[in-house]
């Protein structure tokens, strides 16, 4: 039952969005997150909007697969709502018990629901549209670079994608124990929470075992293979930049400006009060 | 105890685009004193049959009854069914966790109901049963050998004194002779408490040798259900279920001769045929 | 003179002793902590294996047999004796990665030696490894997929994959770096038949047609039946070796080392001990029938005649 379990939900079609280097689509996330904190009025929240519809649109991921990724945080949004919906101050609308609405509450927990749902929107874009595996290519490379300060950016890396590849077999093991130990009748669900945590020993300790056994035939299966760490190693699928690639950098600078330049001219709009 | 399913049903993750339906109207009566042999391709239902006879898994349609009493979709009865019906996993070696062999096998009485003392008393019986000497009894059961290992593992619930006794592949992953003392040590179990066994292989020789009825699955389907004779003399449909018919039997078809399964059989048989008989 | 591919000589070796049973062999036992008492794993192996053969090591759970094969390809070197690979020493150095890219390993856990979520990255491994330039690495990968019956499975995930398939992708993964040797470590133990059949009948394909040096260890006999020779190990020795017919012949011997003849030598076995004569080259189901036949046709001959 665990078989199928999807880190990161890559959604396998083809369009440009997935086809881009996962450095640039790391740096257009950062960037765009960026964007949402740097922006502060409704019209830059349009225009960021505006944004993130056409880059759904152009990865091809149905809308509605991307609406369901929200659904998790949905509880986060909501309360993240309510709390700045009753904490602000000015003008009063409307007042019950200790509870009081204002406008610039009104507007301000506007604000953060939408940054919340485009940051949640924005990465998700990331994880549909690239595999596991390339990501971490990518997070190895973009990391690569700090190597002057011998951050372990291979080795870091290799972790990473050896942990996709084992957590759904480890998850499956823990079922398979589950079952022998319920077929000993093993009773995990009566009794206080010492009893439950000392009831998960017959697990946990197999568990273990069976990692560490794992981890060990890995090692020398890894070994066996001639891997010797991250020197001089190539890749089946080197990363490397395409005129797109290129062309995405360049609009996601051009980005960035635009939405400098969007709240200076804004907070200069403002203090000059012709809005 | 006897063991009824009607119309049994599995299906994983209903309702979903995962769905996948893994037994289909499987009618099967596990009678008492039965050996077994279930057997079937990778993927074909057995080990969720396995799972539904000792009550880890709640059939999705149809009713499991023991001694002609239905089962009960509720975690006390649940629990009661799975120490009536002791189930040896593929590999149990890996369920060991306890400090000292003797613990460990203590684990499944305790969980019973039995005292301490009572408990030990039911695991030292059963380590005797499957002939581990008395000096392993104190050690880690992690320090044991391989076959060792596999045969605490399955004391762990023979100690439970189940009244029918599954095993899936236990000689999966042992060498000629680690396996053949498991298989006499299931052999030795069965007759001498006359209990219910049922193994689940891949291992068409093995089943000839120890079984006395062969239950074959495909595709979620009991595609066969008979006494071993019976079962063998369908080669074409065994094949069929991507499982092999015992080498003993392939080597008399191929000779002309029908009907015998197991190595002694196929010798006495081609002695019949080509033999000398002493003047 | 270096026309083996191979040599052995005189090879002993110790596990140590206080290392975490985590790292040791799975299958080795080590009751007593005391090494003096301790026997060798491996004890004088001579060994020497020709390019292009086929070799199949039988023996029962720790009889040293997993430890040898370690010893091919540098995972242990030997306490006593040396290990050549060529004329490259694996004690050396210097050879370390020549020697592991010459002499390729599959494993007995078809999970436990897959390192990428995706069977194109899988065969690559190895060839990133040893810095293969990317340019031609995507039709080594292609090929070795194609040489054990994988095309069109690239991007898949080995979750998916039976067993069979998970371990014919290892065999490829190795494949790809154009090896002189494959050792397949009871690569075949926890497969069910079909995947068994699926493994063995590749490895014969690539021994027969590519020529690939092929080194089975294992101790399901049947699969010995197809080997150009057969060594069983008992106890950290050689203690047969010779053809299958050679070795399956002295049943008693190979009882000795805990194994068990294949069903057809014991049904042979069983007819001679009632006095049939079928002689002890016969192995295979074919052989015995044609045998049997026979027998049956001299026996009407003698009748005829009385």
């Amino acid at each position: 039952m665990f078989r199928n379990i999807t880190l990161g939900q890559y959604y396998p079609v083809d369009s440009v969005i997935h086809r881009l280097d996962p450095r640039v689509k790391l740096l257009g996330v950062v960037v765009y997150i960026a964007a949402l904190f740097i922006m502060n009025n409704i019209w830059g929240f349009l225009l960021l909007g505006g944004v993130l519809a056409v880059l759904i649109g152009l990865s091809h991921v149905p809308v509605g697969y991307m609406i369901k990724g929200l659904r998790p945080a949905l509880i986060l949004i909501i309360l993240a709502v309510i709390f700045n919906l009753f904490s602000g101050t000015g003008t009063v609308i409307w007042k019950w018990w200790i509870l009081t609405l204002t406008y610039s509450s009104i507007l301000r927990a506007a604000f953060f629901a939408l940054r919340l749902i485009c940051v949640i929107l924005g990465t998700g874009l990331l994880t549909y549209t690239t595999t596991p595996t390339t990501l971490t290519n990518g997070l190895e490379k973009v990391f690569s670079h700090l190597r002057v300060i011998r951050f372990p950016a291979h080795e870091i890396a290799m972790m990473m994608s050896i942990a996709l590849r084992f957590i759904p077999i480890l998850a499956e093991e823990v079922n398979k124990i589950t079952n022998a130990q319920l077929a000993r009748g093993a009773d995990f669900e009566t009794g206080g929470f010492i009893k439950k945590a000392k009831g998960m020993i017959p697990i946990l300790i197999p568990l273990f075992v069976s990692a560490f056994r794992r981890a060990a035939d890995l090692a020398t299966a890894m070994e066996a293979r001639c891997y010797h760490g991250g020197q001089g190693r190539t890749r089946l699928h080197p990363l490397t930049y395409q005129k797109r690639d290129k062309i995405a950098y360049v609009l996601i600078l051009v980005f960035l400006l635009a939405v400098i330049a969007l709240r200076l001219i804004m907070e200069r709009c403002l203090q000059t009060g012709r809005i | 105890m006897i063991i009824t399913l009607e119309k049994v049903n599995y299906i994983y993750n209903p309702g979903t685009v995962n769905a996948r339906q893994a037994l289909r109207d499987v009618n099967l009566t596990i009678r008492e004193g039965e050996f077994i042999a279930l057997a079937g391709s990778t993927g074909s239902g057995k080990s969720t049959l396995v799972q539904i006879l000792n009550g880890l898994k709640v059939p999705s349609s149809g009713s499991v009854s023991y001694d002609s009493s239905v089962l009960a979709n509720d975690r006390k009865e649940l629990q009661k069914i799975r120490c009536r019906i002791g189930v040896v996993f593929q590999y149990p070696e890996y369920q060991l966790f306890d400090e000292t062999v003797l613990k460990d096998v203590s684990y499944g009485p305790k969980n019973k109901g039995l005292s301490e003392p009572e408990a030990l008393e039911k695991a030292k019986e059963a380590l005797q049963q499957v002939g581990l000497p008395e000096e392993t009894y104190e050690k880690s059961p992690f320090d044991l050998s391989g076959g060792e290992k596999r045969r605490a593992a399955i004391a762990g619930i023979l100690a439970m004194e189940p009244e029918v006794l599954i095993l899936d592949e236990p000689t999966a992953g042992l060498d000629p002779l680690g396996k053949e003392e498991i298989l006499d040590l299931v052999r030795r179990y069965q007759e001498n408490n006359h209990s219910t066994v049922i193994m689940v292989t891949h291992n068409m020789d093995e089943a000839a040798e120890y079984a006395s009825r062969i239950i074959v699955m495909e595709n979620g389907f009991v595609l066969m259900d008979g006494e071993s004779h019976e079962v063998f003399s369908h080669p074409e449909k065994l094949r069929e279920a991507g499982l092999d018919i015992p080498q003993a039997e392939q080597l008399c078809l191929s000779l002309g001769l029908e009907g015998n399964i197991t190595i002694e059989e196929a010798v006495q048989a081609i002695c019949a045929k080509y033999a000398i008989l002493p003047e | 003179m270096q026309k083996n591919l191979i040599r052995i000589d005189k090879i002993t070796y110790r596990y140590p002793t206080d290392t975490e049973d985590m790292t040791e062999e799975p299958e080795q036992e080590l009751p007593s902590k005391d090494k003096g008492s301790l026997p060798p794993a491996l004890d004088r192996i001579d060994l020497e294996v020709e390019k292009g053969q086929f070799l199949c090591i039988l023996g029962s759970n720790g009889s040293g047999k997993s430890t040898l094969a370690r010893h091919l390809n540098a995972l242990l070197v030997p306490d006593e004796g040396s290990v050549w690979i060529g004329d490259m020493d694996t004690r050396d150095d210097r050879y370390l990665w020549e020697i592991r890219a010459q002499v390729g390993m599959v494993f007995q856990n078809p999970d436990n030696q897959m390192v990428a979520s995706q069977i194109e990255e899988e065969v690559a491994f190895g060839l990133e490894n040893i810095g293969f330039p990317s340019e031609d690495m995507e039709q080594r990968v292609k090929e070795a997929l194609a040489s054990v019956g994988l095309s069109g499975l690239e991007k898949e995930n080995p979750a998916n994959l039976s067993g069979g398939q998970k371990q014919r992708t290892a065999v490829a993964g190795i494949l790809a770096m154009r090896p002189a040797c494959i050792v397949l470590d009871e690569s075949t133990a926890m497969l069910d038949p079909k995947g068994r059949r699926e493994i063995m009948n590749t490895v014969l394909e690539l021994n027969r047609k590519h020529g690939i040096t092929m080194i089975c260890i294992t101790h399901f006999m049947e699969e010995a039946v197809h080997a150009d020779r057969v060594f069983v190990m008992h106890k950290g020795k050689i203690l047969l070796s010779g053809t299958p017919k050679e070795v399956f012949c002295k049943s008693d011997e190979i009882l000795e080392a805990g194994l068990k003849l294949p069903v057809i030598c014991q049904i042979a076995e069983e007819l001679r001990q009632k006095g049939m004569k079928i002689p002890a080259s016969v192995i295979t189901q074919q052989q015995l029938i044609s045998c049997l036949t026979g027998i049956s046709e001299n026996e009407n001959l003698n009748t005829s005649d009385s």
